[in-house]
């Protein structure tokens, strides 16, 4: 049966990569000041 | 402060996430792509709960002339157009195979869309390199203005004719049981998550803006 995991799956990685990449820039930034 | 905040905001959306995968019900019909909603709907509650941070900046700001609340307002906008730039990504994956097109020109969308853009040109605007008094200056009067979109989006439904509104208003009594614990604690973890990211972005601006000697 089909299911849509696929949409669940991009809808979370998205999000998880945009927070991620926030965090990361961030954080290097507060590193660097 | 920040480092038990961060910890803490990483435990409680591990759950979260752990929560939404394995402990949330699958809905008939929608199956996986249901549980977009328990990214989706905390999004944008944080996002718009950023502006409204912004909007209260806005305001201490033109009272205050501190740059301190500039710094606020700065840092909720970015999180808040973070969020709402996600609310428009996850929604439109969660349409494709619901509505069968990822998106529709109805209100909530088109005045949610219009949000965003606004605080895009908010962000250009911060960047044109007029001096720092005068964009916190415009900063905060866009940012007063672009709130008053955030009513519009939540009473869009009943202001233009409900025919051509497909996106239903949450009514959280009529989802099928078990959705709305999992969703009241998706809620929090973003909220929490929101806090921890401004709190972050505060105190870049603040070592930012002392670097430069505004401080």
């Amino acid at each position: 049966m089909y299911n849509y995991l696929e949409y669940f799956l991009a809808a979370f990685i998205a999000v998880f990569i945009v927070l991620l990449v926030w965090f990361v820039v961030n954080i290097k930034k507060l590193r660097n000041l | 402060m920040n480092l038990s905040l961060f910890i803490l905001s990483m435990i409680v959306m591990g759950c979260n996430i752990v929560s939404i995968v394995f402990l949330t019900p699958m809905v008939p019909d929608q199956e996986w792509a249901q549980k977009i909603f328990y990214l989706h709907v905390p999004l944008a509650w944080s996002g718009f709960l950023s502006y409204f941070f912004v909007m209260l900046a806005a305001i201490g700001y033109l009272f205050s002339k501190n740059l301190k609340y500039d710094r606020i307002g700065h840092a909720a906008a970015e999180i808040g157009t973070i969020f709402t730039g996600l609310v428009l990504v996850t929604g439109p994956i969660w349409a494709t195979p619901i509505w069968g097109k990822p998106w529709i020109w109805e209100p909530r969308l088109i005045t949610t869309l219009v949000l965003f853009i606004i605080y895009a040109g908010y962000f250009i605007l911060r960047n044109v390199g007029i001096y720092r008094q005068r964009v916190a200056l415009i900063s905060a009067i866009i940012g007063i203005i672009a709130f008053l979109d955030i009513p519009i989006i939540f009473i869009s439904v009943e202001f233009w004719a409900a025919e051509i509104q497909s996106h239903p208003q949450v009514e959280m009594n009529k989802q099928p049981s078990g959705i709305l614990s999992p969703f009241l604690f998706s809620l929090f973890a973003f909220t929490n998550l929101m806090f921890t990211m401004l709190f972050l972005k505060l105190k870049v601006l603040y070592l930012e803006d002392r670097e430069q000697n505004y401080v």
